[in-house]
């Protein structure tokens, strides 16, 4: 697997499989002023709801052991914003801009499909249906036949490319993920952040929202699952992600089934660290695997 | 340049140099120059490998030729982390300066700074500033050694020490007393210190003194990227929008804007 150009279905072809994956990225913010997003396959959006979502209160981050646990909570100035401002600049500078489409029920979903479909800064939809941190943030994550209706109603609205972002632990993931594929999704992201908790000294819940998401190192392995299984189940392609903070990182990805990466909680310590993957993999597109013993 | 103004953020891998240590575990380390230079209450993102996080710290003094130091308390900061890199040889990675600066202080205006606690570091590079514009008292409160720790840096041209040992907030309470009308105040403390000075300021009837406070939060990507960073605005404009990004629009805000303790 090299760093060349990907396919990810309905057309949609990025020029290389490093992208930036929904949330650690946000907007860009003074991310702008470090690298340019430009040169990555995509830039995955946070998520985004038809009207403005406050998030949760504060702490919304923790540390722990092995990774990062968050509570955002999915603030967002709407879909009306989204499009008129980020989606818009970032395109205008030569990003490929993905929505990560999230809502309380499919009204909200099919509300933010039709919108996007209008825009001309939008080249694809991630519709979120694997988020811990909101009440409903599970609801279609986790059972098929739920998961379906609603990619089927997306589907009737957009052209768009639909990736669908699944959770890292559902209780029947292969079901999931063809229940997703016969619903006219054309790529699947896996995986989403990890439901876990963490307590101060005092046993109290380090994040406001109480529990929260595990990201980073520590849901590598668990995502690589999640890749192996759906690429063995259905025949999209796969957007791969949790804890990818090398090239190495990333050929595992690629090795589990996956077609492209994102990168998301690496950029906290190292905001360099998705244009550096992607130039590792450019200087060494195909490392000699290891001899086999 | 103008010393007050946000410079653009840069990245740097610069390895810990000279280490000088102070009254109550208090240690000041030096950096080589790298980074841009940062304006009064900005902070930098330092990477130390043992967190899935980096570390926000304001740069301490600047040095002659363009490093800078970091001044690390014993309690709270990653100290084992840095020194560990330290004796390793090895760099660390920074960014920035990043965040919102405390601004000059209006003309005529008479400035006091105000710390307690130990949180000094945001207002080394501030009170060099004041004092050389026109003079500037510093109180400086709190109840142990290392709250008072490294003041020989304060040391400079216009510049008053006034320490105050005790319990409560004692440096917010003498500023409190001193400041006129006209006067400006900066501050960095605990959250219910700086909570404390925000109620006093914004009693019926009192007119100023006009203040600035720097807070301390919890931040992960520290560029306003990730909004995990957030503080409740007292007046949101928009009620679905009530927070500011602690990163972004602060860490520095004015007396008022947000809601706090
Ligand atoms: C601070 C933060 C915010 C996130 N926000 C979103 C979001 O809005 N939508 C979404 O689908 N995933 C979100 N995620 C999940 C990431 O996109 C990604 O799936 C997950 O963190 C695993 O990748 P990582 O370990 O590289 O971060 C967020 C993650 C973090 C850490
Ligand atoms: S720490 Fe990410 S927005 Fe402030």
């Amino acid at each position: 697997m090299s760093a060349a150009a990907v396919d990810l279905g309905r057309g949609l072809r990025l020029a290389n499989p490093v992208l930036l994956a929904s949330g650690p990225f946000g907007y860009g913010g003074r991310y702008l002023e470090l690298f340019d997003p430009a040169r990555l396959g995509a830039v995955v959006l946070k998520g985004t709801s038809p009207v403005p979502w406050p998030g949760n209160p504060p702490p919304r981050v923790a540390a722990v052991d092995g990774g990062l646990l968050n509570a955002v909570g999915l603030e967002n100035p709407g879909v009306e914003a989204v499009l008129a401002g980020p989606a818009r600049s970032l395109a205008e500078r030569g990003c490929t801009v993905v929505l990560n489409v999230v809502g309380h029920d499919e009204d909200d979903f099919v509300a933010v499909a039709r919108r996007a479909d209008l825009s001309p800064h939008v080249a694809a939809l991630e519709v979120n249906v694997s988020c811990p941190n909101v009440p409903d943030g599970l609801r279609y994550g986790t059972d098929p036949r739920a998961v379906a209706g609603l990619v089927a109603a997306v589907r009737r609205v957009t052209r768009l490319p639909l990736w669908v972002k699944l959770p890292p632990a559902p209780p029947d993931r292969r079901a999931l993920a063809r229940a997703v594929a016969d619903a006219g999704a054309d790529a699947l992201s896996l995986v989403n952040t990890l439901p876990a908790l963490a307590l101060d000294r005092t046993g109290r819940p380090r994040l406001g929202a109480g529990a929260g998401g595990l990201s980073g190192a520590a849901l590598r392995p668990v995502a690589l699952l999640a890749v192996r299984e759906c690429a063995d189940a259905v025949d999209l392609p796969i957007i791969g992600m949790g804890g990818v903070e090398t090239a190495e990182h990333a050929r595992a990805f690629f090795a589990a089934g996956a077609r492209a990466v994102a990168v998301g909680t690496a950029l906290f310590r190292n905001p360099l660290a998705a244009v550096e993957i992607l130039a590792a993999l450019e200087a060494d597109p195909d490392p000699q695997p290891p001899p086999r013993r | 340049m103008n010393p007050w103004q946000a410079p653009s953020p840069a990245l740097a891998d610069l390895r810990p140099g000279r280490v000088r240590r102070y009254a109550g575990g208090v240690l000041e380390v030096e950096f080589p120059p790298g980074l841009p230079p940062a304006a009064p209450g900005q902070f930098v993102m330092v990477d130390l490998g043992d967190s899935a996080l980096p570390h926000p710290f304001t740069p301490f003094r600047t040095l002659a030729g363009g490093g800078f130091t970091l001044l690390l308390r014993p309690q709270g900061r990653p100290v084992a982390a840095l020194l560990a890199r330290r004796r390793a040889g090895q760099a660390v990675r920074l960014f920035g300066p990043l965040g919102r600066p405390f601004p000059p202080p209006p003309l005529g205006a008479r400035a006091f700074a105000v710390a307690e606690s130990g949180r000094i570091a945001p207002l080394h590079l501030l009170v060099r500033l004041l004092g050389e514009a026109g003079g500037v008292t510093l109180f400086v409160g709190g109840d142990d050694d290392a709250h008072f720790a490294a003041l020989a840096a304060f040391r400079l041209p216009g510049v008053r020490i006034e320490r105050r040992r005790g319990g409560g907030w004692p440096a917010v309470e003498a500023a409190l007393a001193r400041a006129g009308t006209d006067d400006v105040l900066y501050a960095a403390a605990p959250e219910p210190a700086l909570a404390r000075l925000d109620r006093a300021l914004g009693k019926p009837g009192r007119q100023g003194p006009r203040a600035f406070l720097a807070l301390e939060v919890a931040m992960a990507c520290g560029v306003g990227a990730c909004y995990g960073c957030p503080v409740p605005l007292r007046r949101p404009p928009d009620p679905r929008r009530p927070y500011a990004r602690a990163c972004a629009d602060g860490p520095v805000f004015p007396a008022g804007e947000v809601a706090l303790g």
